[in-house]
C-alpha cells in the first residue's frame, strides 16, 4: 500500500516537474518570461525587467490596427524600452483587459480601448493614469477636441487616455433606388433634398411608394444616429440621469418608431449576414455610414460597387466607433508608457497607420494630406470620400455620455428593435425600457 | 436484425444522421472557398468556389497557426493524460473501495459539476498570483482533473465492473493499485476512451477563460488563433471559416486512428458478464 | 464496511494492514488529486461569488456597499427578465434533451448492431458535430437560419421566416437543433462504450426467447445502461442550465431584443461583464440558479431512477 502511495505522489510530483519544464521551455525565447520574479513583485506579470535595465513595456491591444511595424520600429530605435505586443480580437481583449482591471492584478502598461468600453472604466478613474500629469497637455493641440474630450473626465481635469482613429459619420445612398424613385442623385441635390430628418421621412415615404423599398437598414440604426447627434444625452456631467426631463431622447425614440412602422425599416440587425446581403443587394435606400463602413462594404457587400454614393448626414454630423490607447495605473513606468504612446499616435505615425488600414484619423492635420484629399471611391460613384469624412469629422460635436451610458442606451434600443422586429407595442416598450433602466442602475 | 426491411431501416437512419451530421461541414468547406460576400447569397451556393488558398493565405498571414498549434497540442495533450489517470483512479475509489465520507465525495463532484459562477475574476487573482498569465500552466493545471470525468468513470464502473470481480482480486492479495492497474483498467477501456475523446475535444475547442490568461501571441491557442482573424469593424467570414475549417483537419486526422483503437477496445468485449 | 467495528481498537486507529485501512488510505489518497486542484482553484472563486452576492458591487463604479440579501431580493420579486430567462432555459431544455438522448440512444443502438457495415464511417460521420469549434457552429448556423439567405428557408420554402424574432418558441426551437446538432454525437459515443458492459448472452437469450429488436432496446438496453443514462441526464441538466454560447452568438448578450432567447447562464454573464458589471447582482444571480438546477437534478435523479429499472 505504501509503496503504491509513494509512487501515486512521485508521479503526481513528476508530473508538476514535467509541467513547469515544458512551460519555461515553451517561453524560453521570450526575455523576461519563465524567470521568476522577485516574490515582492507580487504577480505582476506585466513588468518584468531583464538584468541589463531594459524596460519592457506590455501592450495589450486589438488586432489588425496597423501598430505591428511602428512598434518594430520603436523597438529598434529605443534600447532600453522594449515593447512587448499582444494582440487578441476585439471582445476577447476588451474582456480580458476588464477582467485584469478588476482583480487588480497582471494588468497590462498599456491599452488599447474602445470608445464604447472607455465609458465604462470612466468611473474607475483610479485605474488609470493621468496622462495629463505626464506630458499630454503639449500635445492634445494636434487631435480633434471633441476626440479628446471623449477621452476625459466630467471637468476635464483628467485625461484616460491618446485617441487612435474616429468613425466620423455621412449618409450613404443608392443611387439605382433614388433615381427609380424620381430624385436626385447627385450628393449636392441629396443634401439640399435631405435638409433634416423630417424631410429624411417624406422622401423615405416616397420611396417607398415609387419603389416599395424601405429607406433605411433599421430602425435601431437610425436611434443610435438620432442620439448621436445630441449634445445633451441622458445624463448630466454629474451623472444624473435626465433621461425623462430630455425630451430630445424621447423625440429620437418617436422618430425611430415612426420609421418602424410606416415601413421605412428594412428590420436588418446591426452585423447581421442580412445587413450584408441588404447593402449588396440594395434591399434599403440609406445608410448612415461611418468612414469604416466603407471596409465593411466592399469586404462584404463588392456587386454593389458604383451603386452607392455619399452625402453629409441632415442636421448634423455624427461618430460611430473609434479608440484610445491608455496607461492603466498600475503600471510601474507610466512615463515610459505615456513617452511610447505619444510617439505611437503622434501625426506622423497616425498618417502611416491611415495609410495602411484606412482608419480614419483622428489629427485634423493629416486632413490636408492628398491621401485625403484626393481619396475617391469607385465603391461610391467616385465620390471624394476623404473630403467628405474629414468635413463631417470637423463638425461634430462633443457630448458627456456618463458611465451608465451602454446600460440606457442598451434599453432603449432593445425596445426599439423590439417595435422593429418582433413588433412590439411603442409605449408598452417605452415603459418596460423604464423600468429595466431603473431596475439596472438600483 | 434478420429481415431485409429492418436492415434497409437501420441504414436509412443511420445515412440520413451521418448527413445530417457531416453537411454542416460541407457547408464550411463551401464558405471557405468562396468570397467573404458569396456567403450571404440567395439562393445559397451550393458548390465550392476557387478562394480557397487565397483565404488560406490570409489566415496564415494574420495569425501564427504554427505555434497555436503546437500550443494547443501541449495543452490538450497534458490535460487528457492526466484526466484520464486521476479521473479513473478518483473513480475507482469512489465506485469501488469502501471508505468514510464515500458518499460525501461523491455528492459533493456532482454538485461542483452544477455550480454555474462568474468565477473568471477570483480565478484570475490566483492565477495572476501564481504568476501563470500568459503561461499554458494557467489552463492546464486547474484542468488536471475534472468532477465530469470522475463522475463518468465512475459511473461506468458501476455498470461494468462486477464488485465481485474487485472482492476476488483482494481475496488473492491484489494491493488497491493493483486492482485498479491490472483488473479496472482493462475493462473501462472504452470508457476511458470515451472520455479521452471528449476531453481532447472539449480542451481543443476551449476559448472563454483561454483568452482572458493567454494574450501573449507565444502562448495562443489555435481557437485564440481563429478569433484573432476577426477584424474589429469589418466581418471576414470567409476568412474565419477557413481558419475553423483548417483547424479541424488535424482534429479529424487524431480522432480516425484513434476511433480505431476505440473500436479495437470495444471489439475484444472484455466485459465478463 | 465493517469500519466501525475495526476502529475499536483504540491505537492505531486502523488495525494497520486491515483491508479497510487500506482501502480508506487508498481511497482518500486516490480522490485527493481532485479536491487539492478543487481546493485551489475552485474553493475560493465560490467564497469569493457568496461575499460579492451580499454587496451592491459593480466594477469600475465606485466602492462597494454591503446590502446584505437585497440582490437576491430584487431578483426573486422583482426581477421579470429573471423569470423570463428561467422559462427560456427550461423550455430549451425540455424541447432539446429527450429527443438528443433518445436519439443518441437509439443511434448507439443500432449503430452496435452486428450486421452493420461501415461503422467507422457512421461513428465518425455523427460524431463530427462535435470536434467542430463552436466559433464555426456558431457562424454556419447563424448563416443556415438566416432570414434573408439561408438554407434551411430555402429548402422549407419559408424564405423571409425570421427564426430569432418571429416566435419566440420558433426561436427556442432554433436553439434546440443547433444544441442537439452537436450534442447527439457526443451522447451517441458515451453510450456506446455503455453498450460494451451488456453481455452478449443477454442479448442471444432474448432472441431464442424470441424478442424483437425493439424490445430488446426497451428491456435489455435502457435498464443496463442505467448508471449511464444517469449519467448523460445528470450532465444534460448541468449543461442545459447552464446553456449560454449559443443564445449569445446567435441573438448577442441580451439575448434579442425581446430577450426570447436569454438564458439564466447568459442573464448571469451579461450582467456580470456585459455593459453594466454588475458583479454583485451576477453572483446572485449565480447562486439561485444554483439551487434551482440541484433541486431539478434531484428530481431528474428520483424520477429516471423510478422509470428505469432493472
Amino acid at each position: 500500500m505504501k509503496r503504491f502511495g509513494l509512487i501515486l505522489m512521485s508521479l503526481m510530483l513528476l508530473f508538476s516537474f514535467a509541467l513547469a519544464a515544458c512551460s519555461s521551455s515553451e517561453e524560453g525565447g521570450e526575455a523576461g518570461e519563465g524567470t521568476p520574479e522577485a516574490p515582492a513583485d507580487g504577480g505582476e506579470e506585466a513588468t518584468p525587467e531583464t538584468p541589463e535595465g531594459v524596460i519592457e513595456l506590455t501592450f495589450a491591444s486589438i488586432a489588425n490596427t496597423g501598430f505591428g511595424p511602428l512598434i518594430e520600429k520603436y523597438n529598434a530605435e529605443n534600447e532600453n524600452v522594449q515593447i512587448n505586443f499582444q494582440e487578441q480580437s476585439f471582445d476577447d481583449h476588451h474582456n480580458a483587459f476588464a477582467t485584469a482591471l478588476a482583480a487588480g492584478s497582471g494588468v497590462p502598461d498599456i491599452a488599447f480601448v474602445e470608445i464604447g468600453r472607455l465609458e465604462g472604466f470612466k468611473a474607475s478613474q483610479d485605474s488609470f493614469t493621468n496622462l495629463y500629469d505626464f506630458g499630454a497637455k503639449d500635445v492634445t493641440g494636434i487631435y480633434l477636441d471633441w476626440k479628446i474630450a471623449q477621452a476625459e473626465n466630467a471637468d476635464g481635469s483628467f485625461l484616460f487616455g491618446l485617441p487612435t482613429d474616429i468613425g466620423p459619420m455621412a449618409m450613404a445612398y443608392r443611387t439605382d433606388i433614388f433615381e427609380e424613385a424620381g430624385l436626385p442623385t447627385d450628393p449636392n441635390e441629396v443634401s439640399a433634398l435631405i435638409t433634416d430628418w423630417d424631410k429624411y421621412i417624406e422622401v423615405g415615404k416616397t420611396v417607398l411608394e415609387k419603389t416599395g423599398k424601405p429607406m433605411s437598414d433599421s430602425a435601431g440604426t437610425m436611434f443610435d444616429t438620432f442620439t448621436g447627434q445630441l449634445t445633451e444625452l441622458y445624463f448630466t456631467a454629474d451623472d444624473e440621469l435626465i433621461l425623462e426631463s430630455n425630451a430630445a431622447v424621447k423625440e429620437a425614440y418617436d422618430r425611430s418608431i415612426e420609421i418602424a412602422q410606416s415601413g421605412l425599416s428594412a428590420k436588418l440587425g446591426q452585423w447581421s449576414g442580412e445587413w450584408s446581403t441588404g447593402m449588396n443587394e440594395g434591399t434599403f435606400a440609406t445608410l448612415m455610414a461611418p468612414a469604416w463602413m466603407m471596409n465593411y462594404m466592399t469586404g462584404s457587400a463588392p456587386d454593389a460597387s458604383g451603386k452607392w454614393n455619399i452625402a453629409q448626414m441632415p442636421v448634423a454630423s455624427g461618430n460611430w466607433g473609434g479608440s484610445f490607447l491608455t496607461v492603466p495605473a498600475s503600471t510601474e513606468y507610466p512615463q515610459e508608457a505615456y513617452d511610447f504612446i505619444e510617439w505611437l499616435v503622434n501625426e506622423e505615425n497616425s498618417y502611416e497607420v491611415f495609410k495602411e488600414t484606412g482608419n480614419f484619423p483622428s489629427i485634423p492635420g493629416i486632413y490636408e494630406k492628398p491621401e485625403i484629399q484626393d481619396w475617391t471611391s469607385e465603391y461610391f460613384s467616385g465620390a471624394y470620400v476623404g473630403k467628405i469624412y474629414a468635413e463631417a469629422a470637423l463638425r461634430i460635436q462633443p457630448v458627456w455620455l456618463g458611465t451608465d451610458y451602454a446600460t440606457v442606451h442598451n434599453a432603449l434600443k432593445d425596445a426599439i428593435n423590439n417595435v422593429d422586429l418582433n413588433g412590439a407595442d411603442p409605449e408598452a416598450a417605452w415603459n418596460e425600457a423604464m423600468d429595466t433602466i431603473k431596475r439596472e442602475l438600483r | 436484425m434478420k429481415s431485409p426491411i429492418g436492415r434497409f431501416i437501420s441504414y436509412l437512419f443511420l445515412v440520413i444522421v451521418s448527413f445530417i451530421s457531416v453537411f454542416p461541414f460541407y457547408w464550411m468547406f463551401v464558405l471557405s472557398t468562396r468570397s467573404n460576400a458569396d456567403a450571404f447569397k440567395f439562393p445559397p451556393i451550393l458548390t465550392p468556389g476557387n478562394q480557397f488558398f487565397t483565404n488560406l493565405q490570409t489566415a496564415w498571414e494574420r495569425s501564427d497557426f504554427l505555434t497555436a498549434t503546437v500550443n494547443t497540442l501541449i495543452i490538450t495533450g497534458t490535460v487528457t493524460v492526466s484526466q484520464l489517470f486521476f479521473c479513473s483512479l478518483a473513480a475507482f475509489a469512489l465506485a469501488r473501495l469502501t471508505f468514510k465520507g464515500r458518499k460525501f465525495l461523491l455528492l459533493f463532484i456532482i454538485i461542483t459539476l452544477t455550480l454555474p459562477g462568474i468565477g473568471q475574476i477570483p480565478l484570475y487573482m490566483i492565477i495572476s498570483k501564481l504568476n501563470w498569465i500568459n503561461d499554458l500552466r494557467a489552463v492546464i493545471v486547474p484542468a488536471l482533473v475534472s468532477a465530469f470525468g470522475v463522475f463518468l468513470i465512475k459511473q461506468y464502473i458501476d455498470a461494468s465492473v462486477h464488485p465481485e470481480l474487485i472482492e476476488s482480486a483482494k481475496v488473492d492479495g491484489a494491493r488497491n493499485f493493483q486492482t485498479y492497474y491490472k483488473i479496472v483498467l482493462p475493462i473501462i477501456k472504452p470508457g476511458l476512451a470515451t472520455l479521452a475523446i471528449i476531453t481532447f475535444m472539449g480542451t481543443w475547442n476551449a476559448f472563454i477563460w483561454e483568452s482572458i490568461v493567454l494574450r501573449d501571441e507565444s502562448v495562443r491557442t489555435i481557437q485564440l488563433a481563429i478569433r484573432n482573424l476577426q477584424g474589429t469593424y469589418t466581418r471576414e467570414t470567409a476568412i474565419v471559416v477557413t481558419g475553423a475549417f483548417v483547424a479541424t483537419l488535424p482534429l479529424l486526422a487524431i480522432f480516425i486512428p484513434f476511433s480505431r483503437q476505440f473500436i479495437a477496445g470495444l471489439a475484444e468485449g472484455s466485459v465478463k458478464g | 464496511m465493517s469500519m466501525g467495528n475495526k476502529s475499536e481498537n483504540k491505537k492505531p486507529r486502523f488495525k494497520y494492514g486491515s483491508q479497510a485501512s487500506k482501502d480508506a488510505l487508498s481511497g482518500y489518497l486516490y480522490v485527493s488529486p481532485f479536491f487539492l486542484l478543487f481546493t485551489v482553484f475552485g474553493l475560493f472563486p465560490i467564497l469569493f461569488n457568496m461575499y460579492v452576492s451580499l454587496f451592491s458591487w459593480r466594477l469600475f463604479k465606485g466602492e462597494p456597499e454591503f446590502i446584505g440579501f437585497q440582490n437576491y431580493v430584487w431578483l426573486l420579486t422583482d426581477d421579470p427578465t429573471f423569470i423570463k430567462s428561467i422559462v427560456n432555459t427550461f423550455s430549451m431544455w425540455f424541447m432539446a434533451t429527450l429527443p438528443q438522448l433518445f436519439l443518441a440512444l437509439v443511434i448507439a443502438f443500432v449503430l452496435n448492431q452486428a450486421f452493420v457495415k461501415f461503422k467507422d464511417m457512421f461513428r465518425m460521420a455523427i460524431f463530427m458535430p462535435f470536434v467542430t469549434s463552436l466559433v464555426a457552429v456558431t457562424i454556419i448556423f447563424g448563416n443556415l437560419f438566416s432570414r434573408d439567405y439561408g438554407l434551411i428557408n430555402f429548402i422549407l420554402g419559408t424564405q423571409g421566416l425570421d427564426w430569432l424574432n418571429d416566435n419566440r418558441w420558433l426561436s427556442h426551437f432554433a436553439i434546440t437543433l443547433m444544441v442537439n446538432w452537436r450534442w447527439i454525437g457526443y451522447n451517441t459515443i458515451i453510450y456506446m462504450a455503455g453498450l460494451q458492459t451488456i453481455s452478449k448472452e443477454l442479448y442471444e437469450a432474448a432472441t431464442i426467447d424470441g424478442a424483437s429488436k425493439v424490445q430488446q432496446f426497451f428491456y435489455i438496453t435502457i435498464p443496463q445502461l442505467r448508471p449511464i443514462i444517469l449519467f448523460t441526464l445528470i450532465m444534460s441538466v448541468s449543461g442545459g442550465m447552464q446553456l449560454f454560447v449559443e443564445p449569445l452568438v446567435w441573438a448577442g448578450a441580451g439575448g434579442g431584443a425581446d430577450n426570447q432567447v436569454l438564458t439564466m447562464f447568459l442573464y448571469m454573464y451579461n450582467t456580470a461583464f456585459g455593459v453594466q458589471y454588475n458583479i454583485g447582482y451576477g453572483a446572485a444571480i449565480g447562486w439561485v440558479m444554483f439551487i434551482i438546477i440541484i433541486l431539478f437534478a434531484i428530481l431528474n435523479w428520483i424520477i429516471s431512477t423510478k422509470l428505469i429499472k432493472d
